[in-house]
């Protein structure tokens, strides 16, 4: 457990090394500018920059990376909402209410807001895991295909949260969703609805797909508008309405705190990703608020959610790859190839005898949180000049930026022309009132859905009470069967 | 006593609920030819029969009493502004068999060009140069940004 010898050495080669410090804040520039970029995903970023770190010993090497997955993580959420384009998938819940302020001209709040989030979220995740790195790793390891299914059948039940003024067509919207999440070809091995295009065997890609539905379809409906924001006096820069969305954060301290409860389990899991995460914490929060209605028109309580949601999942996939050698997701695949070229093998030896280079690894990823406030702020200074763009200009540039983005995904045209028939999907249901955001979060999840069921149906052998079996399972099962009845008695409450 | 309700049909809601049925029903059916087994059609078959029950259930909201407010029907879209959403449609379409078949750079150019005459603006010179800087600001740093082959035909 902790142990209080090793963190001082780890205090002490902190101090002695102060080179290290050099890569924080240039890795949380390239994160974040590579985060905002549509298309380019944090593990891109990773991977572009891992080959820079070849010269570096080791310690700068880890140091710098982690510095870029920090910047990237919050990178993603300033294209979220100021175009409604999410930089990384771990930003899509973050455009749900973040391009309405944005479009209420409240877009300074909302970038502020998101940057607390994210900061406080990291903090906190970074600091349960300084403590607790070998217990999460122990839970982690006990996740199977139940726990699993329990996790996509939650992230589902969040489409019900985004039918909009129609349950109906909202639920036929995730439907659709989770079926073209099917596409290709399944676990088992059977290929469906792929139309004999290769392109389409590993299913439809979602990074272009949720592009296209959430900001082409958007960008098109505004071609005979002048600006994002109609109204001048809003269209401004404003250094303290940005730290009025900051400290926003303390005003819904138990959101915050339970977005990031949320992004460090669903973190941890190897495979599932911060994705996940950000639309889970969101439904948690929009179930649970005062005012649920509010959410999805412009409130800065969606943007934390969704933000301390996939900002605190670092700490919890870090604990994965440190303690276990097994990556949360592509980011951490990058770290463990950085370690892997410096001759370092990680997994529960490398906490044994190196706790205190452990103890240097995250009490820098607590520093480099605090470090991404400056930066932070000074790149969405920067960022938020886009507002005043007039749109005859930024239409164009953003369905470029996005389409060679989709291109940068796969190199092939397949994600290029992805994009271009679910903005015309999209912009088609948004105009039939079908939520777009809906559809994304049945394509989402729909393959892991499906996935984790057929696990599950496997492993059980037709035992229909096999779950129980599985007490996290189970655990998991009441929790959400306690969350949804809660809200539907709060809303037969309300009327 | 006169019935004065007036009723119009949203074709364009229409339309759009048959396509999702069909392509629904192509997909279940697909799905099923390939295998029976629950292992294939364990979220697919559901699934489908549920939208289309709800597809069913929606229909007659695409008939619509004229006197009856109602918050689903579409924003009123003039012809120009449905003119202007197809033009940008095309052209991205436009854009990428451009950029596959001749170049990056030619499909960028030529995009930016028409889709910001699309949005509004009318100034040949502006145009000219906006298309022109976007083309070598965008090309070039996407290839460096990127490790794909970005094939050019001027760049």
């Amino acid at each position: 457990m902790f142990d209080m010898s090793a963190l001082l050495v780890a205090l002490n080669l902190i101090g002695s090394s102060l080179d290290t410090w050099l890569w924080v804040v240039p890795g949380i520039a390239i994160g974040l500018f590579f985060g905002a970029m549509p298309g380019i995903s944090i593990t891109m970023a990773m991977a572009l920059t891992l080959p820079l770190t070849l010269y570096m010993d080791f310690l700068s090497a880890i140091i710098f990376l982690t510095s870029v997955y920090t910047g990237a993580g919050y990178g993603g959420s300033v294209p979220a909402v100021l175009i409604n384009i999410p930089g990384t998938s771990a930003a899509v819940a973050t455009t749900f209410d973040g391009y309405p302020m944005a479009r209420k001209g409240m877009h300074n709040e909302a970038l502020g807001g998101a940057l607390g989030a994210s900061v406080i979220g990291s903090v906190i995740s970074y600091t349960v895991l300084l403590f607790l790195v070998v217990p999460i790793a122990d839970l982690v390891i006990k996740i199977g295909p139940v726990e699993m299914f329990g996790v996509a059948l939650w992230g589902m039940l969040m489409i019900g949260s985004l039918t909009g003024p129609s349950m109906l067509r909202g639920f036929v919207a995730g439907g659709l969703g989770v079926l073209i999440g099917t596409i290709g070809m399944n676990t088992v091995g059977f290929i469906r609805g792929t139309m004999d295009i290769p392109d389409l065997l590993d299913g439809v890609s979602p990074i272009p797909a949720l592009m296209g539905l959430l900001a082409s379809s958007q960008l098109l409906g505004l071609v005979s508008a002048k600006f994002i924001i109609d109204n001048e006096n809003a269209r401004t820069l404003s250094a303290s309405k940005i730290m009025q969305g900051f400290m926003a954060v303390f005003q819904h301290k138990i959101t915050m705190l339970r977005g990031t409860i949320i992004g460090m389990i669903i973190g941890a899991a190897p495979g599932v990703g911060a994705s996940v995460s950000n639309l889970l914490s969101y439904s948690d929060a929009k179930r649970r608020s005062k005012d649920p209605d509010s959410f999805g028109k412009g409130t800065i309580e969606g943007v934390i959610a969704a933000e301390s949601g996939n900002s605190s999942g670092e700490g919890g996939s870090m604990a994965t790859t440190l303690a276990l050698g097994i990556p949360g997701g592509g980011a951490t695949a990058v770290i463990l190839a950085a370690f892997a070229m410096h001759n370092i093998v990680v997994g529960p030896s490398f906490i044994d005898k190196s706790k205190d280079l452990v103890y240097v690894l995250i009490i820098n990823n607590i520093a480099q949180c605090f470090i991404l406030i400056p930066v932070g702020l000074i790149f969405i200074f920067f960022a938020s000049s886009i507002v005043k763009v007039p749109l005859k200009y930024l239409i164009p540039t953003v369905l470029i930026i996005s389409i060679f983005g989709c291109y940068a995904t796969d190199g092939n045209t397949a994600g290029a022309i992805t994009l271009c028939v679910f903005s015309v999907i999209g912009w088609l249901m948004a105009r039939y009132h079908y939520p777009p955001s809906a559809m994304v979060v049945g394509l989402l999840l729909g393959g892991m859905f499906e996935t984790e069921a057929i696990k599950t149906m496997q492993l059980s052998a037709g035992n229909m009470f096999y779950f129980l079996e599985r007490p996290g399972g189970v655990a998991l099962f009441i929790l959400i069967l306690a969350s949804t009845g809660y809200s539907i008695w709060k809303k037969f409450q309300t009327k | 006593m006169k019935n004065n309700l007036r009723f119009s049909i949203d074709y364009g809601h229409l339309i759009f609920l048959i396509i999702i049925s069909a392509w629904v029903i192509w997909y279940w059916m697909n799905a099923r030819s390939v295998s029976t087994s629950p292992e294939n059609l364990l979220i697919i078959q559901p699934v489908s029969i549920g939208i289309l029950i709800l597809a069913v259930c929606i229909l007659p909201q695409c008939f619509r009493s004229a006197d009856i407010p109602d918050e689903l029907k579409p924003e009123p879209l003039s012809t120009v502004e449905f003119l202007k959403i197809v033009a940008v449609m095309l052209a991205m379409a436009g854009l990428v068999y451009l950029m596959f078949t001749i170049g990056f750079d030619v499909g960028v150019l030529f995009f930016s060009a028409i889709t910001t005459i699309i949005c509004g603006e009318r100034r040949p010179l502006f145009v000219g140069l906006f298309s022109i800087v976007t083309t070598l600001v965008i090309v070039k740093g996407y290839q460096l940004l990127i490790t794909f082959p970005m094939p050019n035909l001027f760049l």
